[in-house]
């Protein structure tokens, strides 16, 4: 028996504290630690196989670490049930095809699930509001594996949307949205912020991270290269160095934004350090 | 003037985008009117096919005699000796044959609608992954050993104990990686119809002559072996199948969409798997037990209602068990008349229209890459 449980702070929906897991002898994570705070959007970026997929399905307890522990609101992820957990978080994985062909509304009421039927009423304002806030409302009785990437896509983070959970885990949700689409998406996970969620991405799109982020968590071969707020993390010495590219942050001319760019030749030459 | 132009550029846009997403098979919208209008022509057709199937055979009754002989039974017409024969013919051969047909009907309908739903792959079905003949496996021993611990049941529930055990191995051998691939999953039916015929084989070779009868022709499908006590032995199966089924629905559902998606709107993934898994046990080995190996039903009621009533399982385990009774009701009207004085296997004929569909649907399959590995 551990020593008597004080309530985490409040602030602190979500924790991983010195994860690891590895696959074969293949360390995908270690040793990561990170707070997601509540009413704040936490950005995991990092270059292709850092394990940034593999530290959200942790998150999510779709996968159990082989050493480190993950805490929500103070208490062990383990100590939820699958439908307690279903209450708390909800999550968008990058795969979001359908086996049969459900209509887009009745994906998203599936995100319902977790909550008791007799708030039937409520549930279908909810689902209402949640395709229209993914701009889903058009195609929402279209059938869902007639969809195209992006439209799926919308339709899969209505569903996170309706389950209505206080966190809120996203892997890639804009890779294949277009530009407005994106927006819109980066956008609402900032809305939900604000209306108190703790929301984690992962996004390979850094310049979206920059602006869209409260907090940016860098993963390098399954560990965490830097952490903090977006200024101090996204700089062009460390992005550079960590990428193997040349990436250059600039300040925007008209409104003072900081914009990530990817140094880049003329023809499309690779160029190299 | 310009809010004109821009209307109708608007239409003008909106229009092609319309046609180049085809509608689903089902318009939503019309799903719910589609269900009523579909169970109300299943229950229709049901219901004549088994009028049908009583009036016809070797002794010939009309509509009139068949609803008389029924009143008689529940007292509301008064005794006619004269009808003793028509009595015996219904109560003795004919109801009890039609009865199991709409068991077995059922419980392969539900059985497929489960299977489909468990893998998320419309190519799943008892018959074609090796679960009936897994069933039939135990209950060929059951026979040929002359088992009867349990009386009338031992055939049912010895066909239970291998189907559960052949359905765990189909499903713990055909997933790679938490996904069945179609390729996979119709391999692993190969290895596993193989070995269970190899089984039944040996059942066959070490019979005596009347088992080893019994055995063949109830391997190619038949309901010539009904009886009130074979209707007995298998209803609580399907009772149960069927209750098992319903309670899952939902949670099949949910599993559409990635069984870890499924796990994130709260589903336990691994018990919705393990009640699935018995209760398509409990359907199939219902179905096997006396009626024997009847393949495909589960393959083309479910899918064939999908595309009417949509993949709601709460609708399309209801509407599968409907669809599946039907199929049954009327292959076995065809098996009895179509030739005088035989009795052709209804196993030929589900296997005639389901070899077909099920290469149809493979092929769809395979070219759309959903599923291969």
């Amino acid at each position: 028996m551990s020593a008597l449980k004080t309530p985490a702070l409040s602030s602190s929906a979500l924790d991983a504290h010195g994860v690891s897991f590895s696959v074969r002898g293949q360390a995908l994570l270690s040793g990561v630690d990170i707070t997601v705070a509540a009413g704040s959007v936490t950005a995991i970026i990092g270059p292709n196989g850092a394990g940034k997929s593999t530290l959200l399905g942790v998150l999510a307890g779709d996968i159990h670490p082989s050493a480190g522990t993950v805490t929500i609101a103070g208490q062990p992820l383990k100590s939820y049930s699958v439908a307690e957990l279903a209450r708390r978080r909800s999550v968008m994985l990058q795969q979001s095809a359908v086996a049969f062909a459900y209509t887009v509304r009745e994906v998203v009421t599936m995100g319902r699930a977790a909550w008791n039927r007799d708030a039937s009423l409520d549930d279908s304002v909810i689902v209402d509001r949640a395709l229209e806030q993914t701009d889903s409302t058009r195609f929402a009785s279209r059938d869902v594996t007639s969809l195209s990437g992006g439209e799926q896509a919308r339709a899969a983070l209505s569903r996170v949307i309706a389950q209505d959970a206080p966190i809120v885990l996203l892997d890639e949700p804009t890779a294949s949205l277009d530009i407005a689409h994106q927006e819109l998406v980066l956008g609402l996970a900032g809305s939900l912020a604000r209306a108190g969620g703790a929301v984690v991405i992962v996004l390979h799109d850094l310049d979206a991270a920059a602006t869209h982020a409260d907090h940016v968590v860098m993963l390098v071969d399954g560990r965490v290269a830097a952490a903090g707020a977006p200024a101090d993390v996204m700089t062009s010495e460390i992005l550079t160095e960590v990428y193997g590219h040349p990436i250059d942050v600039i300040e925007h001319p008209a409104t003072g934004r900081r914009l990530v760019v990817p140094g880049r030749t003329r023809r499309g030459a690779v160029q190299t350090l | 003037m310009s809010a004109d132009v821009r209307q109708t550029g608007v239409s003008g846009v909106d229009a092609p985008a319309e046609s180049i997403h085809p509608r689903s098979p089902a318009p939503p919208h019309h799903r719910a009117r589609r269900l009523a209008i579909t169970v109300a022509v299943l229950v229709i057709l049901l219901a004549a096919t088994v009028l049908g199937s009583a009036a016809v055979g070797q002794f010939p009754l009309t509509v009139a005699e068949i609803l008389a002989s029924i009143g008689r039974r529940l007292g509301l017409v008064s005794p006619d000796e004269s009808a003793r024969f028509a009595d015996g013919a219904l109560w003795n051969v004919r109801f009890p044959r039609i009865i199991l047909g709409i068991i077995v009907g059922a419980a392969l309908g539900i059985a497929g609608t489960l299977m489909q739903g468990m893998f998320g792959n419309p190519l799943a079905e008892p018959g074609v992954i090796g679960v009936s003949a897994g069933c039939a496996v135990g209950a060929c021993s059951a026979i040929v050993f002359n088992i009867t611990w349990l009386g009338e049941a031992t055939v049912p529930v010895a066909a239970f104990v291998f189907g559960l055990l052949t359905t765990f191995a189909v499903y713990f051998l055909s997933r790679s990686t938490g996904r069945t691939q179609i390729l996979t999953l119709v391999l692993t039916g190969i290895a596993i119809n193989a070995v269970a015929n190899a089984l039944i084989a040996l059942c066959v070779f070490l019979a005596d002559t009347a088992s080893r009868e019994q055995i063949v022709f109830w391997q190619l499908g038949s309901l010539n072996g009904a009886s009130w006590v074979a209707v007995g032995a298998t209803l609580p199966f399907l009772v149960l199948g069927t209750v098992g089924a319903l309670y899952s629905a939902r949670k099949l559902d949910l599993l559409a969409l990635g069984e870890r998606q499924a796990r994130h709107l709260g589903v336990n993934v691994e018990r919705l798997r393990i009640i699935a898994i018995i209760c398509v046990a409990i359907l199939t080995s219902a179905a096997v037990a006396y009626a024997g190996i009847i393949a495909f039903v589960g393959l083309i009621i479910p899918h064939l209602l999908r595309l009417i009533v949509g993949p709601s399982h709460r609708v399309l385990i209801p509407a599968s068990a409907l669809g599946g009774a039907l199929l049954i009701s009327l292959a076995d009207v065809l098996s009895r008349t179509l030739v005088p004085f035989a009795d052709l296997p209804i196993g030929m004929f589900t296997a005639l229209v389901g070899g077909p569909v099920f290469f149809l649907l493979m092929r769809r399959s395979l070219r759309s890459g959903s599923g291969l590995a």
